[in-house]
């Protein structure tokens, strides 16, 4: 690949473009392939380092800390703080995401066209099913198979059987899965298909130039028209990248608005309508060993509750992570970490509500709001407990629904079935996470409701795209990431026929 | 840890050693060399981290001299009062004391399970 490392670049650095496209994720990527593809110049800027999946740290922590954003530990601040997991490396957050791989679903694309019409020429059903046969090829996306499963995933598979729920495994964007339980951590046998491994490669073999270690700190314009963007490489030269096209902002829903507001963009929503799908992880305590971290690591799925907006998947984790979402203090907290191999964790994610907002913080970080509403909660509630049933369904000695206010510890059926009216209302007994966002550079026609147009372009200024999940008008309610796929390769495409 | 005193420093890793101690059949966090672990952390670590680990070491060390039950600072308590105490934080009712307890407990983690010799006693290779 043609990565620039910016730790390299101690002087100011100038570089001519047709394209410049900041964030190197899914959206990045996809859009980077797309432009360069069709003869357009591209330059990608990706704060985070270009590591090969060889150099890919074997720890929990340390992975985290070196291909994380702010090591994991970003926190969205509201009536429940939740850490939001973000990627910071080329390839983003393909990197270290399961792979789970959802089409986005017909009754959320109708939705959107319903609510806005203006939509329904870009987001055809038609041209989204095409796009997305095309990505399921090149990702090599297939359900995740029983040999590489592992324990944790096939006992989920019994349990929702036993219930007669809707599941299945999940379709992952993987080639020649080992099992090795490390998609979190990135893929140190490079099995999964994430964009540093595919799109970004293509890009670069059509000229494309990637420059890492480099924090795009503006964009600029003249005349109402983007010209490009600035940025501080990590060697601590100013880089300029003059855009004779378009700048593409593929940067994220917390990154792309923070960049708009740090430029001076702030019109429409921008930072507003920040939606996500939160979610808490269930343990069931088994008699026969576990190993959570072995096999696949979100290899099965529960969907029959999708329509309700809850969505329940295995988990699979490094132990340093697991440990610190394992019950007690002290001397019950090391017991129970000599019990580690012998528990699963399911987590549910809930299609949320609730909303919140982006802004520049402390230091010019981004400072994020989010609360969760009763309804919200009363989702977490009832999915608590189906993951609880599912668990003694599958045979677990033991559940830990992990909620403030709540027995840390239920042995039978029946206790775990009153979590959903008895369980804890107050938000913030809750120990989740945010992995997906959405919404904060909403598109629609209304430029007082919305950042861009139909067609990606910001309402306000020429030249200016933005391509990654912000854009979306809600959550989804599925993983996200094919989605930004073929929406990125749409605003690619809008750009080269402009 | 940059910017924190030598007894700062002291009195978060008491906290982490009591977070994770020593059992007969299991060697606990006080067994493990966190050298290499500081650096990295200060190098990574957000602001808000950073700032409630401070703000852990700082309560949870002087908190129990206002308890009862306890009536010294935690370098002072026995190994059976520390593991009391921090159970009880762990469990309060109190919400930011909730969060602390539990970011001692997640960096205590990290900083486990980032030895080898932890991760193949879980038999986690490597």
């Amino acid at each position: 690949m043609n990565v620039l490392d910016g730790a390299t670049i101690t002087a100011p650095h100038l570089v001519d473009c047709d394209v410049a496209i900041v964030g190197s994720g899914p959206a990045g990527a996809a859009a980077a392939r797309t432009m360069a593809e069709g003869g357009l110049r591209v330059v990608v800027l990706e704060e985070g380092p270009w590591v090969k999946p060889r150099d890919y740290p074997l720890d929990g922590f340390s992975a985290m800390a070196r291909l994380y954003r702010d090591m994991g530990a970003n926190v969205a601040l509201g009536n429940a703080p939740m850490p939001v997991l973000q990627g910071r490396v080329v390839g983003g957050t393909s990197v270290v995401n399961g792979a789970i791989s959802w089409r986005l679903p017909e009754d959320v694309r109708a939705g959107w066209v319903q609510d806005d019409p203006a939509l329904g020429e870009t987001l055809d059903a038609e041209t989204l099913r095409q796009l997305f046969d095309g990505i399921e090829a090149d990702l090599g996306i297939a359900p995740t198979t029983d040999a590489v499963a592992g324990p944790k995933n096939l006992l989920m598979a019994k349990g929702a059987e036993a219930l007669g729920l809707e599941h299945r495994p999940i379709a992952r964007n993987t080639r020649g899965c080992e099992g090795l339980g490390r998609c979190l951590q990135g893929c140190s046998a490079g099995r999964k298909q994430s964009m540093d491994l595919t799109y970004l490669p293509v890009a670069c073999e059509h000229g494309a130039q990637i420059l890492s270690r480099v924090t795009v700190t503006g964009v600029e314009t003249h005349s109402g028209r983007a010209i490009g963007v600035v940025g501080q490489a990590a060697g601590g030269g100013r880089v300029t990248v003059r855009a004779q096209h378009a700048v593409v902002l593929a940067a994220s829903a917390i990154q792309t608005p923070i960049l708009l507001q740090k430029s001076g963009l702030r019109h429409g929503p921008v930072g507003l309508n920040l939606q996500a799908h939160p979610g808490v992880a269930v343990v069931g305590q088994f008699r026969e060993t576990v190993r959570m971290w072995e096999g696949a690591t979100q290899g099965h799925e529960v969907i029959g509750l999708r329509k309700e907006g809850i969505k329940f998947e295995a988990l699979g984790y490094d132990p340093a992570i697991i440990a610190g979402r394992m019950d007690g203090m002290g001397r019950e907290f090391a017991r129970n970490l000599s019990q580690m191999d012998h528990e699963a964790h399911w987590g549910v994610a809930v299609r949320a509500h609730g909303r919140g907002r982006v802004r520049v913080g402390f230091r010019g970080r981004p400072m994020i709001q989010y609360n969760l509403t009763s309804r919200d909660v009363n989702c977490l509630r009832r999915g608590v407990r189906v993951l609880g049933e599912m668990f003694f369904a599958a045979g677990a000695e033991r559940v830990l629904p992990g909620a403030h206010g709540f027995a840390a510890v239920v042995d039978n059926v029946r206790d775990i079935v009153r979590f959903e009216t008895e369980g804890p209302t107050r938000p913030d007994a809750y120990h989740g996470a945010i992995t997906h966002l959405f919404g904060t550079c909403k598109m629609g026609s209304d430029p007082a409701t919305s950042v861009v147009r139909a067609d990606f372009r910001h309402h306000t200024v020429a030249g200016l795209y933005v391509a990654d999940s912000s854009v979306f008008p809600t959550a989804t309610g599925v993983n996200p990431q094919t989605a930004i796929l073929a929406f990125a390769t749409l605003c690619g495409r809008r750009v080269l026929a402009a | 840890m940059n910017g924190w005193l030598a007894i700062e420093l002291r009195w978060l890793r008491q906290l982490l050693d009591a977070t994770i101690p020593d059992l007969p059949e299991r060697a606990g966090l006080g067994s493990v060399d966190l050298t290499t672990f500081w650096p990295e952390l200060a190098a990574t670590a957000p602001p808000l981290l950073r700032f409630g680990l401070r703000a852990s070491t700082w309560i949870f060390t002087w908190l129990p001299l206002l308890m009862s039950g306890y009536f010294r600072p935690f370098f002072a308590l026995s190994p059976d009062r520390r593991d009391a105490f921090l159970t009880q934080m762990g469990r309060t009712n109190v919400f930011v004391l909730r969060q602390l307890a539990a970011t001692l407990k997640i960096i205590a983690s990290f900083a486990l399970f980032r030895d080898p010799a932890s991760r193949r006693a879980l038999g986690v290779v490597p």
